[in-house]
């Protein structure tokens, strides 16, 4: 049961990372959609109800956390799994993805291998 | 997993679609009512620009204009103009849409490159990361090669794994398959493939091949790397695809590399830790059991005005299963000497308990064979993983009288002091064997001057540097000369130890061995001798 998966990441290099790191999961027949900031994400996700989001925390405008919080807020979007991503050792960080509802909390430089595992994982797929 | 320099990204990889588009979008004015539209290899279409109605490129009935797409020499999609214009305009159109789509590619691919790089940096950081954390965390050898196994399957995705660790001296070729991950049953196959590798002299390096052999269609693509220690191979890391997977990448081949090389490491380390851990602690609860053991042996002999008792005790590994003992009751001097039917530590444990036992048999003026058979009933109720043990046990009277019971122990000497020899054979099977024998008791009486002589085989089988036996002959003659010549009995023994020293030489002890005498004399007052020390 392959699905939809949205990458958020206003870096646009760290957003090449991320979809290099999962577009084999495109062979399994999941969708890869991308988004650039923290707006961006919320209205593709209202519209492509994607299965699972990697969202980026440090976003200007409309941070991860708001994102998350907002998702997870709407009855609609709240199935959505979002997976938080930031810097390593911010424990201040996790705590607020934790509040926010975030389903899984991954540290950068995320490893790619970790990050494919999450999204089988999340998408049901062996 | 990493990508291969041979495995070529899709256009739409390269070029989402919306930035195909977008380059599109800039030559749509300069072909009015004609529509642009790239192609993928297989023929989908999978971008349209332009043209004012669907299908008008096509209806036209004229044939588009088409050029390949190609990135590094090979054709990766098409990119298409319908329909056909005069010739000039179209072509040099198509031209130079052409030049900006593969310009586009190129740097995409450029970018993708660098991307790839710099996951391969990422994985590798973490995975150096993780081993750090993995393989230090105190991790016991027996665990080891299950977490490097699914290390390997993390860093480098496969159905089947397979951790080979090289065994002893008689393991087969394959080695000895440490951990495996994947399909139940599939080892024999796969060890074929260590084999096979090793076979090859493939053994020192990382590789990567693909079995054609119908009968390999299980583990036909297959990436292995050698686990080295230093200069040695101590076995090897094998992961498998099944044939038709994708053939594993050079990257893959790295990954599992630095992976082995740091588990290699840490399994020696593992493995030497334990094997000095294993022989300290043996070293340390073998010379407290000798300790222990020594402690249970007199340390002064009940002599009498009667009898002169002198022993001596050798153990060959650090506990022994060989021992004596000697005791008063009354008038009644009684000595034993046996020997349980091992070395080590359980023998040492069992002789322990024989003796134990023995003493509180006899009691009560019990004859030595009631004495044997109780102990024997005793001790087969509590000897439940088959120890045994044979006995001379005797109570030597002060008028010379001496009861014996011989299980299934060497003939006791008696030597007399005219040059006479006797042996003292055996009233029962051995000790723990039989839980319902019975040992009979004989008599012998000892003049003045006759010695009574208990010993073990470790005495009579004692061999020397090539490998001869030392023999009962040598020691009776020994004994004879030494009680015909009117000899202490502390002097007799030494006489034997310093005997068979010289006849062993350098040769490694291979048995206990003990040797008690009893000396009969007619002396007045009660002393007490020496153990000449063990």
């Amino acid at each position: 049961m392959p699905g939809t998966l949205l990458i958020v990441d206003d870096e646009p290099h760290i957003r090449m990372l991320l979809e290099q790191s999962l577009e084999e999961l495109e062979d399994a027949g999941v969708r890869l959609l991308s988004a650039a900031d923290g707006d961006e994400a919320l209205a593709t996700i209202r519209r492509e109800r994607p299965d699972v989001v990697f969202l980026d925390v440090m976003m200007p405008h409309r941070n991860g956390f708001d994102v998350c919080a907002a998702v997870k807020a709407d009855p609609d979007t709240r199935s959505v799994k979002i997976v938080l991503l930031t810097a390593k050792g911010q424990e201040v960080d996790r705590q607020r993805g934790e509040a926010a509802g975030a389903d899984v909390y991954l540290t950068k430089p995320f490893d790619p291998d970790d990050l494919r595992a999450t999204a089988e994982r999340l998408l049901g797929i062996e | 997993m990493s990508r291969g320099p041979g495995a070529r990204p899709s256009l739409v990889r390269l070029l989402p679609r919306h930035e195909l588009g977008a380059l599109l979008d800039a030559f749509v004015p300069l072909a009015p009512g004609r529509r642009w539209r790239v192609l993928d290899t297989a023929g989908a279409a999978l971008v349209e620009r332009g043209g004012e109605a669907q299908g008008a490129a096509d209806g036209a009935g004229v044939a588009p204009l088409l050029t390949p797409l190609t990135l590094d020499g090979e054709a990766i999609g098409t990119l298409q103009l319908a329909p056909a214009a005069p010739l000039d305009t179209g072509h040099a159109l198509l031209r130079a849409a052409h030049s900006v789509l593969e310009q586009a590619l190129a740097a995409a691919s450029m970018r993708r490159e660098l991307a790839s790089e710099t996951l391969e940096r990422y994985r590798e950081v973490h995975l150096a990361y993780r081993l750090g954390e993995v393989l230090t965390g105190g991790v016991e050898l027996a665990a080891l090669p299950a977490r490097v196994l699914d290390e390997a399957v993390r860093v480098v995705q496969a159905p089947y794994a397979l951790l080979v660790l090289d065994g002893d001296a008689d393991e087969d070729e394959g080695g000895r398959v440490a951990a495996a991950r994947g399909a139940e049953g599939s080892a024999d196959g796969a060890r074929e493939v260590v084999a096979a590798i090793r076979a090859g002299g493939a053994a020192d390096r990382a590789g990567i091949d693909v079995d054609e052999r119908p009968e390999a269609a299980a583990h036909a693509v297959r990436l292995w790397a050698p686990l080295r220690a230093g200069e040695r191979t101590i076995g090897g890391l094998l992961l498998t695809r099944p044939a038709g997977s994708r053939v594993f990448s050079a990257g893959d081949a790295k990954m599992l590399s630095a992976l082995a090389a740091q588990a290699a490491t840490s399994i020696e380390n593992a493995r030497l830790h334990a094997a000095s851990l294993e022989q300290a602690r043996m070293a340390r609860e073998l010379q407290l059991a000798h300790e222990v053991q020594a402690r249970l042996m007199p340390t002064v002999l009940p002599s009498s005005t009667s009898w002169q008792l002198a022993a001596w005790w050798s153990a060959a590994r650090e506990v022994a299963g060989d021992f004596y003992d000697a005791t008063r009751q009354g008038e009644t001097t009684i000595v034993t000497v046996g020997d349980v039917a091992d070395k080590g530590m359980a023998a040492a444990l069992f002789m322990a308990l024989t003796r134990s036992v023995l003493r509180a048999s006899a009691v009560d003026g019990r004859d030595p064979g009631d004495v044997v058979t109780r102990a024997n009933a005793l001790l087969c109720a509590d000897a439940s993983d088959g120890m045994f043990v044979t006995l001379a046990h005797a109570h030597l009277a002060s008028d010379g009288t001496v009861r014996y019971a011989n299980a299934g122990h060497n003939p006791p000497l008696v030597a007399r002091a005219d040059g006479s020899l006797e042996r003292l054979p055996r009233t029962g099977i051995l000790v723990g064997w039989d839980d319902a024998a019975r040992y009979g008791v004989e008599t012998v009486r000892l003049a003045s001057g006759d010695a009574l002589v208990l010993y073990t085989d470790g005495v009579t089988e004692a061999r020397d540097e090539r490998g001869r036996e030392y023999g009962e002959e040598r020691l009776v003659e020994l004994v004879r000369e030494h009680v015909a010549a009117r000899r202490s009995a502390a002097a007799i023994v030494s006489a034997l130890r310093t005997d068979l020293a010289g006849f062993v030489g350098q040769a490694d002890a291979f048995d206990d061995a003990t040797l008690l005498v009893a000396l009969r004399r007619s002396g007045e007052g009660v002393s007490t001798s020496q153990v000449p020390g063990t």
